[in-house]
């Protein structure tokens, strides 16, 4: 109805008022010969008003003849009365039908993408890629080959399993669904032994397949065997079994840190500068004239986003880039400062080497050199130790 | 009166046909079809006319009579050769054999 009600509109509308003895023969005529006439309103006891499309007034007064009516036009709305009525305006028609054009070739375009994915997957890189293969604010609508940007998505990210893009008016709506990746499953045809992995203090021992060979709060090396895979049948020879336990052993990791006795630090000048630029269909312009940047060392930090008009985004972005400049200066590192640097660095490498491991106590030490500071850190964690090994049958049978 | 006869003999034919093809009767004996929306809105196909229009009762023609719509504030919103759109408060919608 709003369709048509434009398309009315641009056409021309007038509303006409019918008078005559008999209003409702005008009606039926009017339909007779094919005339669009609505909203009809009675006026009184021999006439009514009704709304017609511009052109058709000559036909109109063709039928009122007919019906013994008398017709007049009461209002004229439209486009082509605006156009009439400004006929001799030449800037304004000129800026109108620019306007009109502009409009025209800006919904041709896609003016925004919007993701829906949970947190399985990196948003920001999917919107990258979603970029690369072609979906992003500015490019053509009618160009867009999206069974060919959804194989390049599904092939480039393992992680998803479906996704869906559909374009609804200027703008692109997708969204992804995780794809549930089976277990990898161990080759249980396989026999193995478990050994250590740690010089540990047994903690828990949870066997699944296997013979245990220590128990908990057994003293271990690393390589001692925790759990094995061939079983003593007596007479009847051995079995061979793929080990599987669970075992967490408590252990004592040494970490080495050293920071040198100068830190280095930015101070900034309070010198900065910024500049914008507008990025649309994958064309960046420039709002600035110079672009060289006259400091030595500097902070470049660029703000990406996009522009609006009220709630209503526009197919180009505002980028706009601060930049600071500072100098570098060296300073004297205090002994707390120096701890405080160590203790994360040294806990830091321990997560890194050992992401498992629950610290259960610490012992520090924490020397100054001549030219740096250094922590000798003892962890003491519970963490997983077993690791498999392949059983040689062949050993096994010439034994 | 012979030829009231042929009439409801041909009204026979056209619903006994219109049952056999299991088809709406409006489009195989062209009678009239009335929608009603809400007692706001009211649509009726297979029109021959308008006899009277009034903001307080429409009266339009159809196949074997008349048709008229009684209420406040109606407004012929469209309306064509077989069909009229009628909008505002529908009090009352009879039909008279002719």
């Amino acid at each position: 109805m709003f369709i048509l009600k434009i398309v009315r509109w641009i056409v021309g509308v007038i509303t006409i008022s019918v008078e005559g003895a008999f209003p409702e023969r005008f009606l039926n005529i009017a339909s007779c010969e094919g005339l669009k006439l609505w909203d009809v309103r009675r006026n009184g006891a021999q006439g009514f008003f009704a709304c017609a499309r511009a052109g058709d007034f000559k036909r109109i007064k063709n039928v009122a003849r007919r019906a013994s009516c008398r017709v007049r036009i009461r209002k004229k709305t439209g486009l082509r009365f605006i156009m009439f009525r400004h006929r001799k305006r030449k800037a304004f028609m000129v800026s109108a039908a620019a306007f009109f054009v502009l409009v025209c070739f800006m919904s041709t375009l896609l003016w925004g993408v919007e993701l829906e994915c949970g947190d399985f997957t990196d948003r920001a890189a999917l919107l990258s890629d979603l970029s690369d293969a072609g979906l992003r604010a500015g490019v053509s609508r009618a160009r867009l080959d999206i069974p060919r940007i959804r194989n390049i998505i599904l092939t480039e990210h393992d992680e998803i399993a479906w996704i869906g893009i559909n374009i609804k008016g200027t703008r692109a709506y997708v969204k992804a669904e995780p794809r549930t990746l089976p277990p990898e499953l161990a080759d249980k045809s396989e026999a193995c032994n478990i050994v250590s992995d740690f010089d540990a203090v047994i903690e828990s021992i949870e066997v699944y397949e296997g013979q245990t060979a220590v128990s908990r709060g057994e003293a271990v090396t690393r390589g001692q065997m925790l759990v094995s895979g061939v079983i003593d049948l007596g007479e009847g020879g051995f079995q061979f079994v793929h080990s599987e336990a669970e075992i967490y052993g408590r252990v004592w990791i040494d970490v080495h840190e050293s920071v040198p006795l100068y830190g280095m630090k930015r101070v900034y000048t309070g010198e900065s500068l910024t500049k914008r630029a507008v990025k649309t269909a994958g064309v960046k312009i420039n709002l600035f004239l110079n672009s060289s940047i006259p400091y030595d060392k500097y902070d470049k930090i660029i703000q990406e986003s996009v522009i609006k008009i009220g709630a209503f985004e526009l197919p180009a972005t505002l980028l706009t880039a601060r930049i600071r400049e500072y100098r570098e200066e060296t300073y004297p590192l205090s002994q707390n400062e120096a701890k405080n640097t160590l203790k994360l660095k040294c806990f830091l490498k321990l997560r890194t080497l050992y992401p498992e491991a629950a610290v259960m106590g610490r012992n520090i030490e924490f020397t100054k050199t001549a030219d740096s500071y250094i922590m000798d850190a003892e962890y003491e964690c519970v963490m997983p130790i077993a690791v498999s090994i392949k059983v040689m049958r062949d050993e096994i049978s010439e034994e | 009166m012979p030829k009231r006869k042929n009439r409801k003999e041909k009204r026979g034919a056209a619903e006994r046909i219109s049952a056999a093809l299991e088809m709406p009767l409006d489009t195989i004996a062209g009678v009239y079809r009335l929608e009603s929306i809400g007692g706001r809105e009211l649509t009726i196909e297979n029109t021959a006319g308008i006899l009277e229009y009034s903001g307080e009762r429409v009266r339009v023609a159809v196949k074997g009579g008349v048709l008229t719509v009684g209420g406040t504030e109606l407004v012929i919103r469209a309306f064509s050769a077989d069909g009229i759109y009628i909008e505002g408060r529908i009090g009352m919608i009879s039909f008279s054999e002719v």
